[in-house]
């Protein structure tokens, strides 16, 4: 197989931290959440 | 087989229009709306500064939102069609970018208050690291916030329409290109983004209306402290003044078309769809 060109590296890094934008919000409120004490 | 089609469009998008069009030209006191024929609600859109503010805000929020979401979309997109090898990786990474969109639109955005607060984690971090000594207050109820919450919101609008036009490209024309001796620059410009361009405007078209019709993301991220025209026509609503609202409507969407017909001046569009 073709061995991986340092854009592809690039690139991946730039699609790691474009997930970590879209998902981060909602881990932070899920963080949040767990530390909320539930009344009951 | 086109008329349940055309009875569709009729019943959801022209009478809507046409109703919004005819309650603009009426008038409204406190407490009544009349049926009338004048453009006394023009008169007073037009002859206020408001209106060109909050029209210039609105065109400042979908310029930045375009920009960001263009560079974004266009390099994710990129990636996941000529960096990724398989159809199956391409499939799961692109559902991976699709998740955080099964929820609703404003848990996403109000997701980031907590992010961005004055005691909130980002200010946290940044006070812990040593990089600020006092918290940031910009970085939430601020144009920088509802910018960042727009481009979370609709980046995936443009990654879409781009990667379906990148993977419809015929590889054996950047195949021919390399051979030609094309540096991996060269490909891009001269190959890549002018085959791209279909779905970058649709992208386009999608973010600009979606920001430009916007009005809940405003709200919340700026504090009420800033307004765009979806703003003026909700807050017209909350007052009962539909024809001022309804007036303020045909405004934008007749700036929203002529948007889009400058665009597709430059991209024929159709041989995406």
């Amino acid at each position: 197989m073709e061995p991986r060109s340092r854009s592809f590296y690039v690139l991946s890094l730039f699609f790691g931290v474009f997930l970590l934008f879209l998902y981060g919000p909602t881990i932070t409120i899920a963080i949040l959440l767990s530390k909320v004490p539930v009344a009951g | 087989m086109a008329l349940p089609t055309m009875a569709v469009l009729v019943f959801f998008l022209v009478l809507p229009i046409i109703m919004i069009v005819t309650v603009s030209f009426w008038q409204a006191t406190e407490f009544s709306i009349i049926p009338a024929f004048d453009f006394e609600n023009y008169e007073f859109l037009f002859g206020s500064n408001v209106t060109y503010r909050v029209f210039f805000n609105t065109f400042k929020y979908a310029f930045v939102t375009w920009a960001f979401t263009l560079g974004i979309g266009f390099t994710v997109a990129y990636f996941l069609a000529f960096h990724v090898r398989t159809l199956t990786w391409q499939i799961v990474l692109f559902l991976l970018c699709t998740i955080p969109f099964w929820t609703s639109n404003i848990i996403r955005m109000i997701s980031w208050i907590p992010f961005l607060g004055r005691n909130g984690i980002a200010n946290s971090t940044l006070i812990s690291w040593g990089v600020i000594d006092e918290p940031l207050d910009w970085l939430l109820f601020s144009d920088f916030a509802v910018i960042l919450a727009f481009v979370h919101l609709y980046t995936l609008f443009m990654v879409v329409p781009i990667f379906n036009t990148m993977m419809r490209i015929d590889r054996s024309l950047i195949e021919a290109a390399r051979d030609a001796g094309a540096s991996g620059a060269q490909i891009l410009w001269n190959v890549i983004i002018p085959l791209t361009k279909p779905g970058i405007m649709i992208g386009t078209i999608f973010v600009v209306t979606l920001v430009m019709g916007d009005f809940i993301t405003v709200r919340f991220m700026s504090g009420s402290q800033s307004a765009n025209v979806g703003r003026l026509i909700s807050n017209d609503i909350a007052l009962l003044a539909y024809p001022s609202a309804s007036a303020t409507a045909v405004v934008l969407l007749l700036t929203v078309l002529i948007v889009i017909g400058i665009m597709l001046r430059f991209v024929d569009i159709r041989k995406e769809l």
